[in-house]
């Protein structure tokens, strides 16, 4: 009975399956359909209302003719492209127009609806229309929290917060402060990311509470999204930021000057940024109370605004900064003062050249080669002098990454001074083992007087791959080149068979040339 | 009667009730699974339609990355590839290529395009691997560094390119692999908008075969010509598409290819870098990082997504296509003994009570149980060991269920960004999707249970499967 039983829940579950699969291939071919028509639905609306953005986007007709030649958009795809349409014209000059239209043609309540529900859709129309700000009072129910908090709801409503974020910044702020409370994290992101976006100055108490409850509390919204929409923030700005700097959990301090010193980035790519495209409180903040901070991230971050103050106060500072004792401080305020103007600080930036931890070495040889001439003449006479062999592995990785070797080769070739501090850092090189560029540089360089003085450098400290690259050069050329090279290898043979062997010879093997430190 | 009879009969019996249970929980699993990745993904896809990730692009805040790419043998591939990363959407990105010791042209052809120049960079050993004997630079390419070193594995190469690395994640990209322009900022997006520290992204891995590929990039999605790459095409669905975010959405993952999986270079430095001792340095990477957050007492996530895609080359002969599951198996196998501490384990929550056993269970295992299930089932049923009935309703949980489970991801597929534009390939993928589990499937398995025997008989060695390349 059983058995017969099985054979026909087989047949059943093979017909169900098979039915099932019928199914979703229908579906597959329905949505396929849908979607080619709702594409070609945007298609035609694009182009019919392309005339009527157009000229209301240029002034050439009002709000309400444009509401009246774009009302008839009903369908989900003339209304998506019309948004489309609009946001994508949007620019600080007209957003407030374009805003205005946008609610005239319903898109505002309807985005608010979703957002929000139906009766703070109606608290924010009737603010709309008084064109006075106010952010509507959202309870979400304790009960039914956990449903909003599901993806599945929450996605329409960051959509629809999305879009209402793109309206001018006043009508927006409202909107987005309201979102804050949403239970949902992808809705607040999406709040927070679009107060990033418009940069209105009273979302920064706001967010910077946001920045709090992710610090201090649980709160579910990332630090990055958070610190992303802070630094949109412009040079104007930075005073609503200044409170918050004498906050008292000490990591909002870190993320607050940290935003200002990315904020100062943005301003300084450019222009040149002096202490008076500051304000005197934020100035006096920097200098007196972020620089003596107990906490090191804030130190650390405070040398990169004080580096835009390009005054003696700044240099004093950032001196001061150099000498910290958390190596993280001393590396971040070696890396701002990567820049000619602090080219004063080049004796300090060389102390630091021997520095115990390498990534404050590795900031120090990347400043000294940001300052310029006196920067770059220093670490080269450090360099020869150099004692210390991490150090010196230091600035000749930066020598080599930067590419100044090829420049250094031709100030051997002119002589002189210059020429002789060359050769000297040459010698240097040659005999720490760095000899893969040289050697390259002997091969292809077609300057003579390089190629013999290379010869004579890397004679110093004779690796084979230099021996066999004698030997060729040699037996190919028939100059100046050829001579010294035999002239060399003769010596490098006498040296040996005085030695008995082939100890000065480094046999590298072509296999020994990264250095570690 | 003969004892030796009923003994025979009674052991099939047992065997018979072991792949039958195999059979149930594994199609329970996956069925559950697909309820899940359906809502995940479809849920996923509408949102990340109206996302550019512009702000992710143009922020400071945005960390910077590296590329590690290591590179055995690849002289055909390799410039396109180098050119295909630099040319990716990021705000701040390094490249590192690893030459593992190639026999072939791929470091002359690296130096020849990118005109490096050998130098002496200081190189910083933080986890054991084999040292670079050169590296190479050229100044105006700053952000290319190129490592040769003698031939270690594809798992030392990864470690020699982390030593080397220094920004706060690194990538790891197979260097056959091509990876779309703005995949880089999609992987990262999860990791910005996390609330918890996120260690690892992963992302789609889908089939290049038969796609247009011009200057590094797919420029036309299409199917590929034979059965064996279509097979593969709906199997490597169906893998990302339901496998991957399902275990996602129940934080057990623990699978991401290595092909395209972005990593925390400080966690995966503490974990000791890969490891050396198994054949899939990936799977192993993702089982020691859960390890070092539950050591540590870590609160860290480790996320899957479906938008950033990377694209990879298939097998084109079954030989080559054994080989490569070949090694899967026998990597997952070595992976789930050599931290089997992880297998319901409390501490680990649903990555040990659920994801864990499942993938040793019925991933790692399952293979041997379906392809012993091939001999013995029918074994039972000729020497009427078997009713008919019972044998039809396992033949139908082995093979008949699979079809339902392969359409459902075709289906999954066209909710993602990337889907087949023409209905003749929509139809093809759903034909194959059905198809593919009457003869590929199960030899597929075979394949796989290959490798499980491997593991049992002590070969841990690489094996090497070669492309042909995709139409360019």
């Amino acid at each position: 009975m059983f058995l017969e039983d099985v054979g026909q829940l087989v047949l059943w579950l093979v017909l169900l399956v098979m039915s099932l699969n019928l199914v979703f291939l229908f579906f597959l071919l329905r949505r396929r359909l849908i979607r080619k028509r709702f594409f070609a639905q945007k298609d035609a609306a694009r182009e019919r209302y392309r005339d009527p953005v157009d000229a209301f986007v240029l002034g050439q007709i009002g709000l309400e003719q444009a509401a009246a030649a774009l009302g008839d958009a009903r369908s989900p795809a003339e209304r998506e492209v019309v948004s489309e349409m609009l946001f994508a014209v949007s620019n600080p000059e007209n957003t407030e127009r374009i805003s205005e239209l946008l609610f005239l043609l319903g898109f505002v309540e309807e985005w608010a609806k979703v957002a929000f529900g139906r009766k703070a859709a109606r608290e924010l129309v009737g603010a709309f229309l008084d064109r006075e700000g106010k952010t509507p009072e959202l309870h979400w129910p304790r009960l039914l929290r956990p449903i909003y908090r599901m993806r599945l709801t929450a996605v329409s409503r960051a959509l629809a917060v999305n879009n209402l974020g793109r309206l001018s910044a006043k009508h927006a702020h409202h909107c987005l402060s309201a979102a804050l409370a949403d239970p949902s994290s992808q809705v607040r992101r999406v709040a927070i990311e679009g107060m990033g976006r418009n940069r209105n100055p009273p979302a920064i108490p706001l967010l910077v509470e946001e920045l709090r409850k992710a610090v201090e509390e649980s709160n579910d919204l990332s630090l990055r999204t958070l610190k992303a929409a802070l630094i949109r923030y412009r040079l104007e700005d930075l005073e609503l930021f200044l409170p918050h700097l004498a906050s008292s959990c000490r990591r909002c301090r870190f993320f607050v000057i940290d935003s200002i010193r990315q904020i100062c980035d943005r301003a300084a790519a450019n222009a040149r940024l002096t202490k008076n495209d500051f304000s005197p409180t934020l100035y006096r903040a920097v200098l007196e109370q972020c620089q003596f901070d107990e906490f090191e991230d804030v130190r650390a971050r405070s040398a990169y605004v004080a580096k835009y103050f390009r005054d003696p106060s700044a240099i004093e500072m950032l001196r001061h900064l150099m000498q910290d004792q958390n190596e993280f401080v001393r590396m971040h305020t070696l890396r701002a003062c990567a820049d000619r103007f602090y080219a004063d600080l080049v004796p300090d930036v060389v102390a630091r050249l021997t520095d115990q931890r390498w990534l404050v070495r590795e900031a120090a040889v990347q400043a000294l080669q940001a300052m310029g001439t006196k920067g770059t003449d220093a670490m080269f006479r450090f360099f020869t002098d150099c004692t210390d062999k991490f150090a010196a592995d230091q600035v000749c990785d930066e020598f080599q990454r930067r590419g100044v070797v090829p420049q250094l080769l031709a100030a051997m070739a002119g002589g002189g001074d210059e020429g002789l501090l060359a050769e000297n850092v040459a010698r240097k090189m040659a005999s720490m083992g760095k000899t893969s560029l040289l050697l390259s540089n002997l091969s292809s360089n077609d300057s003579f007087a390089v190629q013999i003085a290379l010869i004579d450098t890397l004679a110093v400290n004779p690796s084979s791959e230099f021996v066999s690259l004698l030997n060729v050069l040699s037996q190919q050329d028939s100059g100046q080149i050829s001579s010294k090279a035999r002239q060399v290898l003769g010596r490098i043979q006498s040296d040996s068979n005085v030695r008995f062997g082939s100890g000065s010879v480094r046999d590298t093997g072509g296999k020994e040339n990264v250095s570690g430190a | 009667m003969s004892p030796v009879h009923r003994t025979l009969l009674h052991l099939l019996d047992y065997a018979n009730l072991i792949i039958l249970t195999y059979f149930i929980v594994a199609n329970a699993a996956y069925t559950i699974l697909m309820a899940i990745s359906l809502y995940a993904v479809t849920l996923h896809s509408r949102f990340a339609a109206h996302t550019s990730h512009a702000d992710i692009a143009d922020s400071p805040a945005t960390p910077p990355i590296t590329l590690v790419v290591p590179a055995y043998n690849e002289q055909d591939v390799i410039a396109t590839t180098v050119h295909a990363l630099l040319n990716l959407e990021y705000p701040e990105k390094e490249i590192i290529v690893v030459d593992d010791g190639s026999t072939d042209e791929t470091l002359a052809r690296l130096i020849k395009e990118f005109e490096l120049q050998r130098m002496d960079l200081i190189y910083r050993e933080s986890i054991p691997s084999k040292r670079p004997w050169a590296s190479y630079l050229n100044p105006q390419v700053p952000n290319l560094v190129v490592l040769a070193k003698e031939n270690g594995g594809k798992a030392d190469a990864l470690n020699t390119g982390l030593n080397m690395c220094r920004s706060p994640f690194f990538c790891t990209v197979d260097a056959d692999s091509i990876v779309e322009r703005k995949a880089l900022l999609r992987l990262m997006a999860p990791i910005m908008h996390a609330s918890v520290n996120t260690v690892v992204s992963g992302g789609l891995v889908r089939i290049a075969n038969g796609c247009t590929v011009a200057n590094g990039e797919v420029t036309e999605i299409g199917l590929p010509g034979t059965w064996i790459e279509r097979c593969q095409v709906v199997e490597y669905i169906r893998t990302f598409l339901f496998g991957r975010p399902g275990w996602n959405f129940l934080k057990g993952n623990f699978i991401t290819s290595g092909a395209f999986c972005l990593l925390h270079r400080e966690t995966v430095v503490l974990a000791g870098g890969f490891g050396r001792d198994t054949v899939t340095e990936d799977i192993d990477m993702i089982a020691r990082l859960h390890t070092l957050i539950e050591k540590k007492g870590w609160e860290a996530d480790m996320v899957f997504t479906t938008d950033p895609v990377c694209w990879t080359e298939c097998p084109k002969q079954f030989r080559m296509l054994a080989r490569q599951r070949r090694r899967w198996q026998l990597g997952l196998v070595q992976t789930v003994f050599k931290h089997d501490r992880l297998i319901w384990n409390l501490k680990q929550g649903r990555l040990g009570l659920l994801s864990m056993p499942f993938h040793a269970y019925v991933e790692a295992f399952g293979s041997v149980v379906e392809t012993l299930g091939l001999i013995i089932l029918p074994l039972s049923f000729f020497i009427g060991a078997m009713p008919l009935s019972l044998f039809l309703l396992i033949m139908f949980l082995a093979v008949g269920y699979g079809t339902l489970l392969s359409v459902v991801s075709v289906l999954l597929a066209e909710a993602t960004i990337r889907r087949y534009p023409k209905y003749s390939e929509m139809l093809t993928l759903v034909l194959y999707a059905f198809l593919e589990n009457f003869g590929y499937r199960q030899a597929v398995s075979a394949a796989r249970a290959h490798g499980v025997f491997q593991f049992v008989l002590g070969k841990r060695r690489w094996e090497v499967v070669t492309h042909e390349g995709v139409e360019a």
